[in-house]
């Protein structure tokens, strides 16, 4: 199997605030390899947003990496200089937010903008440039792609703003891809076309992505692999499917018994009992183990390491369950 | 046969839109100012029998919050009428609303917003009861918010609290509880779990059933999410545009979708039971402005199966055989040589 384009080893990102140290980020290992989707996944709060940001190099001051590694293509970002990161955010690791303003400028033309990136990571002509930027808009479905370039971005709507952003994206030849909920305040049928867009330009430009969402069924459709993340731990991680069918780990469990399935409807849903705990206090023992329903005295004791149960799937948790779990 | 809960008809609401500059125009040698008119909601009909959950969905903008909004007479309507347990309250003068919410209340996305931050949760929930007059001793105040805080999932320590001091699902209980004060026949929940974590949703929703069994409630349950409306809902309204485009009870709706827009919705929406992105209907363009309807079908524009007709004629919501009803020319009964595949 060809070596994975980033891997991340064991990321320790906290913030230190005046109410305590948080915890975001608390031992998180994953690889990503080329051509792949991995989604993160979780309830708000997990820590999802912030390895994300981690990887970019945009942690500031409470918030600190503490420890871990970040290895892409064999180079540690997390040794980086903020000067490095620089030209890696943008270039070799692009990223796609859930608001598209966040990554473009309210007074420069959507023309200007994807202009700069080409002039930045290639050396076309500014007919080539242009050439290339109509391409790119008329590739993310952006109709009479040519009249656009000299339109500005409040000029578009939220759907065609973040089709934009991929373009952006894709014109730096970014090799991996950081989306942060990036349809999550768009309709599903623009959802629909924008996630068919970005799968299909990873798949036929062997780059990668991750895909950062609270959504299990897009992570369902687009992922090739997940890790689960629970108060900023991974709790499990695998294959999408044998996630999504058969998962190991209870709070996985839980989170997809409690999503109305068209497909299976019941008259009522599975609850995860109370709520996500304070991440400044926890100690050791599973963070999970008080909404648990296979918790046993021993959860409280000794916090469960990432380990292999069957399949591709790793998960934290002392007592896993069987793929035929009831 | 017991009357409709809420029985709406050509409901129509319009904003008028821009300032007076904005609108002027030079017309025949002398300045005009026309009207010009956001029409949210064209022409929207309804009906909810007791016990009845009947869920609106379609995608932002399409009007599901100004018809919620509307029925509760947060907005006025421009046209319509809205009648509950058989009367019309489309006219009703404000003061003339306050019986009619006894039988009506609403709940909202955002529980953080719709929570007066400076009031105890006793009195928050208790305040709708108030209004309807009557007076109520500190004791009895007390206990019926108590209990009222039960019936949700709350404790009587908590009732003494602020808002700022609950969770999300948390404060979404205690915006129900405020709505069950007054023993409502129809309560209008306007994406109640829409800004919920799933294993909260999950909570929520099963409150709101139970309280449906326990009180024999009617829910107009707005909601973006197709899942959740398939979950909760008896009957499901599909909105574009402000129109309604169909109506069917949930089992049809899902099994034999009927109008082009429903189609595309259902296969665009991800679930966890498909994992291929390949069989999703195309759409193309974008939804038209709501300041310039199109002549004809509101979704011809971008409909995969428009023909001549739908620009020229408007399709009304005809009712079909099996119980749905439809505003679609290819559904029209007497245009038989053209069925949908
Ligand atoms: N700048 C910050 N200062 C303090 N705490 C933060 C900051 N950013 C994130 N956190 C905390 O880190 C945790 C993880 O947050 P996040 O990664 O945004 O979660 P997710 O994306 O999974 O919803 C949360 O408890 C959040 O409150
Ligand atoms: N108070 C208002 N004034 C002017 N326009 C409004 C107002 N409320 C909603 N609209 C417009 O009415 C249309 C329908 O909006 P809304 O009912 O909020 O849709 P939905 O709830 O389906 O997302 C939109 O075009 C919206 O911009
Ligand atoms: S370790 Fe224990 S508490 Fe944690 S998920 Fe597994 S069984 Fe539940
Ligand atoms: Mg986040
Ligand atoms: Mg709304």
């Amino acid at each position: 199997m060809a070596d994975p384009l980033l891997e991340v080893r064991d990321l320790r990102t906290y913030f230190h605030t005046f109410g305590g140290v948080v915890k975001a980020v608390d031992g998180v290992s994953f690889d990503v390899r080329q051509g792949e989707v991995v989604g993160l996944v979780g309830e708000s709060g997990g820590g999802k947003s912030v390895v994300g940001f981690s990887i970019l190099g945009l942690i500031d001051p409470p918030g600190r990496i503490e420890a871990g590694e970040i290895l892409f293509a064999g180079e540690n970002l997390a040794a980086k200089s903020e000067e490095e990161m620089r030209s890696v955010r943008g270039g070799e690791i692009a990223m796609v937010f859930q608001d598209p303003m966040t990554s473009l400028n309210p007074v420069y033309t959507v023309g200007h903008q994807m202009d700069e990136m080409l002039r930045l990571h290639t050396d076309l002509d500014r007919k080539a440039r242009r050439a290339r930027c109509v391409e790119m808009l008329e590739q993310v479905g952006i109709s009479e792609a040519e009249s656009r370039l000299d339109a500005y971005p409040h000029q578009f709507s939220g759907g065609m703003r973040q089709r934009v952003v991929i373009a952006i994206a894709l014109l730096a030849g970014s090799r991996l891809i950081i989306a942060d909920e990036p349809t999550t305040a768009l309709d599903v049928t623009v959802q629909a076309q924008i996630l068919k867009l970005m799968r299909r330009q990873i798949v036929e430009r062997g780059a990668a992505m991750i895909m950062v969402t609270h959504d299990l069924a897009v992570i369902s459709e687009m992922a090739d692999r997940v890790v689960v993340l629970y108060c900023g731990k991974v709790v499990e991680r695998g294959r999408t499917a044998e996630i999504i069918n058969a998962p190991s780990h209870p709070y996985t469990r839980g989170l997809l018994d409690s999503i109305p399935r068209i497909a299976e409807r019941r008259d009522r849903l599975d609850q995860i009992p109370g709520t996500v705990p304070d991440i400044r206090t926890l100690g050791k023992g599973c963070s999970f183990r008080d909404r648990c329903f296979r918790a046993q005295p021993v959860c409280a004791e000794k916090t469960p390491v990432l380990s292999p149960v069957r399949g591709s799937l790793d998960a934290a948790c002392h007592f896993p369950l069987e793929e035929t779990a009831p | 046969m017991t009357p409709p809960v809420l029985e709406v008809k050509d409901l129509v609401k319009a904003f008028p839109v821009g300032g007076f500059l904005d609108r002027l125009q030079v017309g025949k040698g002398s300045l005009l100012a026309p009207q010009r008119q956001l029409r949210a909601v064209n022409g929207v009909s309804l009906t909810i029998a007791p016990g009845e959950v009947f869920a609106l969905v379609g995608e932002s903008g399409c009007g599901k919050s100004t018809v919620a909004k509307t029925i509760a007479r947060i907005y006025e309507p421009t046209s319509g009428e809205i009648r509950i347990d058989g009367e019309d309250v489309s006219r009703l003068p404000f003061r003339a609303m306050l019986p009619v919410r006894r039988k009506l209340q609403m709940i909202f996305q955002d529980p953080y917003a719709s929570l007066d931050p400076r009031q105890r949760v006793r009195d928050i929930v208790m305040e709708p009861r108030l209004a309807q007059g009557g007076r109520l001793s500190r004791r009895e105040l007390q206990d019926e918010a108590v209990a009222l805080l039960a019936k949700v999932g709350l404790n009587a320590e908590q009732a003494n609290r602020y808002p700022h001091q609950f969770s999300g699902g948390q404060r979404q209980r205690i915006g129900i509880a405020r709505a069950l004060s007054v023993r409502p026949t129809l309560i209008i929940a306007d994406e109640p779990v829409s800004a919920l974590d799933v294993s909260i949703q999950a909570q929520i929703l099963n409150l709101m059933k139970d309280l449906r069994d326990e009180f024999r409630l009617s829910y107009l349950f707005v909601s973006h999410d197709l899942s959740v409306a398939h979950h909760i809902a008896d009957r499901i309204g599909v909105m574009y545009l402000g129109f309604m485009v169909e109506t069917a009870s949930r089992d049809q709706l899902f099994r034999e979708p009927k109008h082009p827009y429903t189609r595309v919705l259902l296969s665009a929406a991800p679930t966890l039971d498909k994992s291929n992105p390949g069989t999703k209907i195309e759409i193309r363009g974008e939804v038209p402005s709501a300041l310039r309807l199109p002549s004809g079908c509101c979704f011809r524009t971008r409909c995969p199966l428009a023909f001549d007709r739908c620009a020229v004629e408007r399709p009304a919501l005809k009712p079909q055989a099996d119980g749905s009803a439809v505003a679609c020319h290819l559904h029209d009964r007497t245009d038989t040589e053209r069925m949908i595949p």
